[in-house]
This record gives C-alpha cells, structure tokens and sequence, in this order.
C-alpha cells in the first residue's frame, strides 16, 4: 500500500487569515497529516483557530495559501469544488440540531444518504445504527416529528443525521458541549469505538482535556493559528509548562495524573462507560 | 461651526429634512426649482465630510446603469407630434424634449442619491427606526398601528446581521451533508426554522429585560434640539414653502 | 439599604425574598395533561450562591422561565420580594429585580455597541438618560469591561461576549440573577475566571446568584445546591453532602464528574482504614490529593475509573 492512499488528510504550508483581523493569522500551519484509521484530538484555547482548521479540513474554507490533499487528491474550490458524492468526510457542529428540517426522524437522519452512492434498501438499516450511537430507537422514533421532541433528543438526532453515512473522515467541533455529561459521555464513547472499529479517521476539536486523556493517544495542540505540539496526551500532560504552551487550564483530574505520575506512579484509566 | 460634527444632528430632524429633501426635488420643475432642490443634497453631503471616497465610488457605478437606462429611453421614446428632432438614423429618433427630460431625471436621482447615501453612511439604523418611531408616534393616536411598525422594523434591522451569521454556520454544516457546495442555498426550511427559534429567544430576553411592547422607553443617548437642529429645521421649512411657491408662480 | 438574614424588612414592608411556592407547570398535549415542573417550592434570599443542576430534560430551564415571569405556572405562585409574577400589573417593577443571562445571550444584542446594548434593560425602567447612562456606567465598570465599551457585540470573542451580557443583565440591579449556562462554550481557565468574577460582583452588590450548569465539578465552589429530577425538586441543601453521597447521583440520574469519584474514593479508603483524620476539602490542590492518595494506596497500579 502506497503512502498516499494511507494518508486521509494533509495540510501543507496553509494559511488563512481573516479580514477583521488581517495582521494575525487564523491558521498558520506547517505540515499536518493524518493517516487512515487515526484518530487525533485538536485542543487550543478560543481564538486558537481550532474551527478554522475544522473548516479548512472539511473543505468548507478555502486557504489563502497551501494544499489541502485528502484521501490523497488536492482539493479544489469554487466551480471546480467537487463535492466528494462518496461517503468520505463528515462534519459534526457543535449545535447539530440546527440543520434538522425534515417531518420524520428517519428522513431526517436518513437525508444525507440520498446524496450518496448507497443503495437505498440499506438505509433504515444504517439510519438506525446511527441513532444507536445517540441511544434513540428509531423503531419508535421513527415516524415522530423531530420538532415535537426535546431538545436534548433533537440535538442528538442532530448527531445522528452526520453520522449515518459512515464517513471515512469524520471532523468534530465541540459535539454534544450542552448535553449533560452521562449522556456526552456515552455518547462519544460510543463514536469513537465505531471508529476504532471500523478503521475510519477522526478529528476532534475540544477544549476538555480530560476526554483527550480519556480517548486519545495524538493530541495536536493549536496556539494562534500554530501547531505548538503534536505528541500523545500523556506525554503532554507531564510537562511544567503545559499551561504556557497549550495556554489551556488543565483540568483538576488531569493535574491529579502529572502529580501522580511524577511521584513515579502510573495510573491506567479505564473507559467506564464501555466496560 | 467648527468642531460640530454635522452628522451628530438629532436624528429626527435628519430624517424630517431627508423627507424635505426628497419634497422639493420632486416639486422642481424649473431652473429655480431645481437650484433649491440642490441645497438638501448638499447640505446631506457635508455630513459625509471629509470621506467621499465612498460616496464618489457609489456614485459612479449608479450613474453607470442610469446612463444606460437614460440611453435607452432617449432613443426609443415615444413621438410626440411636435417634439423638435435633434438628429435620427433609421427608426431612431432622439427628440429635444426625451433629451431634456432625461437630463432632468439624471439630475433628480444624483439628489436623491446624494441624500440617502449620506444618510444611510452615517445613521446607525436602529436608531433611525427609533426617531421615525417618534415621528410617526402621532399616527397612533389615529388608530394607525405606528409603535408596532416600528418595533418590527427596528427588529428585523436588529436581527439581520444575526440571521445571516447564522444561516451561513447552518449552510456550511448542511451542505456537507447534502454533498454540494456551501453557499449554494439549497435549502431554504432550515433557515426559516432556525430564526423563528431565534426570534422566541429574542423575545424572552427582551422580556426578561422589562420590554413592554407599546410603553415609552428612555433613551441612552437623548433626543437634543440645539443650534444645528434649529437651523436645519428653518432651512428645510424655507425650501419647502419656496419650491411650492416657485412651482406655483413660475 | 442594609441586609440581615432571612426576610429583611424593605422600606414598604416586603420581605427580600424570592419565593416560589408549590409551583406547578405543563401543557396539555392531545387531552394529556403533561408536567413538566411539579410542585416546587423553594426560597431564596440575598447574597445566596446557588447552583441548580439536573439531567437534560429535568426542567431546569422551565423553571428559570417560570421565575422570571415568562412562564405562567399552572398553580402555585412565584413572589419577587412580595410581588406577584402573574399580576400584570406587577410584573415589569418584579423584573427588573431579576436578571438573566441566557446560553444564546452573547448572540442577541440591541444596538450597535456593548453599551447600547447594556442600555437596553435599563431603558425600559427609567426615561432619564442621565439615570440610564449612570448605570451602564457602573455595570461596565464592575464587569470591568470599559475597553469593550464602543465594540460591536457581534465581533466579540466568547467570552468578551459572555462579559458583555453579565454587564447588561446587570445594569438594572437585579437582586437575583440568574444564568442558564454562561460558560458553556469556554474552556476550564475562562471558566473559572467567570465564576470567581461573577462570585466577587455579586459579594460587592449584595446579589443573589442563581446558576444552572452542566459542568458538574463547579458545584463545589457554590454555597447551597439545587438538584432538579424529572420536574421536581429533590435536594436542596450543601454541595458537599450531595457530593459525598453517590447513591443520590444515580437516583437523580446525574453521572459524577471524575473529581468527585476521586474524592468519594479516597474519603471512603480513609475511614475504611481509619488511619489518619481526614481533612480533606474538594476543592483542594491536585498536589494535596496526590499525597493522600499516595499515603493510602501506595504504589498499587489501581485502575482510575474516569
């Protein structure tokens, strides 16, 4: 197997800058690159840059300057855009209930198989793995007005519907940020084993360290549009400095791991929501 | 005058002297008429002082497609019996009077454009949907419904930047899922829904704040009538009465 | 106007008090009558700091809706300092002793710059643009966000946005604010530098705070607890004994921050042991956790349930 078709997503020498603020830029970044199956967590305090990088990796932003190649071929913009039909990336924002516009759940969450090569006797099917994941039973669901629900079901019906067609890049900003944390946690819990299992790449773009810790073995830290490390979690989370390089506060369980681990004992964390 | 910026005149009174403005062009029709139509726009324009950059960019390019439409008029206009022909090849004919007459509307609408481009460049907009509330304010006592026009108008100006900083995060999301270009407004539902849920938030907030619908409210930065007002009051009643006397007696 | 514990005498004979007595709420859906809020009851004075917590659908935000008047209950009464919530007549004066930050207030605004848009609230009490401009004033200045004052609301970053509608609820001195989530978008730092500002404003102005959240590890930082479950009201009391009890979480289906787990863990450990007096706070330094858990545990590779 060749390099390129490992490689899911790279960003080469991109930058962006935005008019309001055209003397600092967005997203200044070097190299970035993330192969088939990876899953990577993005953290970086607000103004970071972290959703211009979302947008730029999921085709939605155009660079002012460099390459964005994923699944091997560079992307285009504008008329030349052309809206890969195959179920390749997905975009999870973080108020997903916001696009729901259809009468039924399973239209809803079936909608974005339309647009794609699937064939249409496989979609209850996928529809109804989809809100597995966001623990609602399409079999009662199914024929409900999503407005008539509440809006913690419509948010996650929301995730559902990004999730259906199994994307093979899947970018998500601050998902499930205003569900409460049983179900958040279950939640990502549940997407991100889907997505060990079934080999698929992830970003996530978060500001709770702990999920990182949690979940993640790539951490890439973003500081005014740079890439200031990229390392595994428990490396990062040992270092004195973390507050001055990441400038993120760590929060109190994490600081609870780096005082144990540098006393010299290491603890493993184990998922609980999957044991 | 010095050190009084012309564009802090009370906002009423701005848009009382806009209307006046637009008046005494439209009752223009001969060369004195027209000299007082002019004293409005001028008048506007110094409000701009001293960027005209913007003005003389918008100016340009709205002179560009009335000079087409102006073309096209004089050349195709209808023949009046014992119009004067300037010159004509084949079927057209351009006449004296459609010249006149188009030169006439070239200069109305540089006034009028003149007028609401200094206007809207240095309004802030909802405070000009509050002083035409105050303005029209009397038309409810006559059962027209004037304080709540007012406060649909001043909310949809309030709104639309909002709506249209949201309707593109919605696009974007959307158009990932439906697999096409973002921008492409394919899909129109989402929004509507998104600015009714919108518009409820808004409502409660306003609520929560003490908004009652219909009452008087204070105003941070209060009404004034001073010297400027004072001024552009007489000069906008002066030129009104003068161009109904001019249009009637010359 | 000086405050004493419970029911200060105002100058008029009213109690300084926000009381909500066996309040009730629900909609009617297909001849079902469907609660939502059942039978609440709950006081609350000055100078509280209180956090309300509950699972997603709880009622939470109904409930902060039924106490600014946006909701009618369907019985029972809500009274701000003595003024009836359903008396139309009393309800704009009852408001303007309750302020509000929504989830989505840092994306509505009035007006053009954060100071217009701290004017609103203060607009509709008070004509007198010299009163009106005092107490955008003195809201700007205790927010401390004067550098922001002339900003477009809709340029802000989070948090500056988050400021901005702190100083708006506040600028008609509310006696209790309420905030339905302020800090959700932020990250840990913002977060605490929030809610400790927010605490020292609300100490300097003798306010009351009511604050609903998600990030559950913040309850310790709050004087009195309210745990919302299914529509009713099943703890009110101090964090550190809702903290210290699990069964209770489960009950009211609420999932314990990690922090918390540690602390239960080695709360437990110390008394099972007996060894040493435990003069544990929560909301002490990770260092301090560090030693105690190392003293009791040693160096057995205990697997943390996060």
């Amino acid at each position: 197997m060749n390099y390129y078709t490992m490689s899911v997503l790279s960003l080469i020498d991109v930058t962006k800058t935005y008019p309001d603020n055209p003397d600092i830029p967005a997203l200044d970044i070097n190299l970035f690159e993330l192969r088939k199956g990876e899953h990577v967590a993005m953290i970086g305090e607000i103004g970071s840059g972290k959703t211009t990088f979302a947008k730029v990796a999921a085709g939605l932003l155009k660079p002012d300057r460099g390459a964005v190649q994923r699944f091997g071929s560079l992307l285009m913009y504008g008329r030349n855009q052309k809206f890969n039909l195959d179920k390749q990336v997905g975009y999870l924002s973080q108020k997903p209930e916001e696009q729901v516009f259809n009468t039924s759940v399973y239209r809803e969450v079936a909608y974005a198989l339309k647009f794609r090569p699937i064939p249409s006797d496989s979609y209850w099917k996928m529809a109804d793995e989809s809100c597995k994941i966001v623990d609602i039973d399409l079999s009662y669901y199914g024929n409900i007005n999503p407005f008539s629900l509440s809006e913690g079901e419509l948010r996650r019906v929301g995730i559902a519907s990004n999730l259906v067609y199994d994307p093979e890049l899947l970018i998500l900003d601050e998902p499930a940020a205003s569900l409460d944390l049983a179900l958040k946690n279950l939640i990502l819990a549940r997407i991100f084993e889907r997505y060990r299992s079934n080999n698929n790449s992830l970003i996530l773009i978060t500001h709770d360290f702990e999920i990182v810790l949690k979940y993640f073995s790539r951490v890439v830290v973003l500081k005014r549009g740079r890439i200031v490390c990229d390392c595994a979690p428990t490396d990062l989370v040992v270092r004195e400095d973390f507050e001055a390089v990441t400038g993120l506060r760590l929060p109190f369980i994490a600081r609870f791991y780096r005082e144990l681990m540098l006393s010299g004992i290491r603890l493993k964390f184990q998922c609980r929501e999957l044991s | 005058m010095q050190g009084i910026k012309l564009s802090s005149l009370d906002v009423r009174i701005k848009i009382l002297s806009f209307a006046v403005g637009f008046a005494v062009i439209f009752v223009a029709n001969n060369a004195v008429g027209f000299a007082l139509a002019m004293v409005m726009p001028i008048l506007f324009l110094m409000f701009c002082w001293p960027n005209y950059k913007g003005f003389a960019k918008f100016y340009l390019f709205s002179s560009a497609i009335l000079m087409f439409y102006l073309v096209i008029y004089v050349l195709f206009s209808s023949r009046e019996p014992d119009s004067v022909r300037l010159f004509s090849f084949g079927f057209l004919r351009v006449t004296r009077e459609a010249f006149i007459h188009a030169l006439l509307i070239y200069a109305r609408v540089s006034m009028m454009i003149a007028i609401v481009y200094s206007f809207i460049s240095t309004t802030n907009r909802v405070d000009a949907a509050d002083g035409l509330g105050f303005l029209i304010d009397p038309l409810s006592r006559i059962g027209i419904p004037a304080r709540e026009f007012i406060m649909a108008l001043t909310l949809s100006l309030q709104f639309a930047p909002i709506f249209v900083l949201e309707q593109r995060r919605i696009d974007e999301a959307q158009s990932i899922r439906s697999a096409r270009r973002p921008g492409s407004m394919a899909l129109l539902l989402p929004l509507f829904i998104s600015s009714y849920r919108r518009a409820d938030g808004l409502a409660d907030l306003m609520d929560a704040r003490g908004f009652v619908a219909g009452q008087k409210r204070g105003r941070l930065k209060p009404y004034h009538f001073g010297m400027l007002e004072a001024i552009f009051l007489t000069v906008s009643a002066c030129l009104l009465v003068s161009a109904i006397l001019v249009r009637l007696y010359l | 106007m000086q405050s004493t514990p419970t029911g200060t005498e105002e100058g008029k004979g009213q109690r300084i008090l926000l009381e909500l007595l066996d309040v009730s709420f629900g909609y009617k859906h297909e001849d079902v009558f469907q609660p939502i809020i059942k039978d609440i009851s709950f006081q609350i004075e000055s100078s509280e700091k209180i956090a309300l917590i509950g699972h997603n659908g709880s009622g939470k935000t109904t409930l902060i809706r039924l106490c600014l008047g946006l909701l009618s209950p369907t019985s029972g009464k809500v009274l701000v300092d003595g003024l009836d919530l359903s008396d139309r007549k009393d309800l704009q004066s009852a408001r303007k002793k309750l302020g509000i930050i929504f989830q989505d207030s840092y994306m509505h605004y009035f007006g053009s710059t954060v100071q217009e848009d701290v004017a609103f609230g203060p607009s509709n009490y008070y004509h007198d643009s010299w009163k009106i401009r005092e107490l955008v004033d003195s809201a700007i200045n205790v927010v401390g966000i004067d550098a922001l004052r002339m900003r477009n609301p809709l340029k802000l970053s989070g948090g500056q946005g988050q400021l901005a509608s702190v100083a708006a609820a506040l600028a008609s001195e509310p006696r209790y604010l309420f905030m339905d989530e302020p800090a959700v978008m932020l990250d840990v730092l913002n977060k605490e530098m929030l809610l400790s500002r927010l605490f020292n404003i609300c100490e300097d102005l003798e306010n009351s705070i009511i604050y609903i959240t998600h990030y559950l590890e913040e309850i310790s930082k709050f004087d009195r607890l309210l745990v919302l479950c299914e529509g009713e009201l099943t703890f009110d009391g101090k964090p550190e004994d809702f903290v210290s009890s699990p069964e209770l979480w489960a009950k009211n289906r609420l999932e314990m921050p990690s922090k918390f787990r540690l602390f239960n863990l080695i709360i437990q450990k110390l008394k099972s042991v007996n060894a040493m007096p435990h003069d544990l706070k929560i909301d002490d330094d990770p260092g301090v956790y560090c030693r105690l858990y190392r003293d009791i545990f040693g160096n057995e590779l205990e697997g943390l349930l996060l």
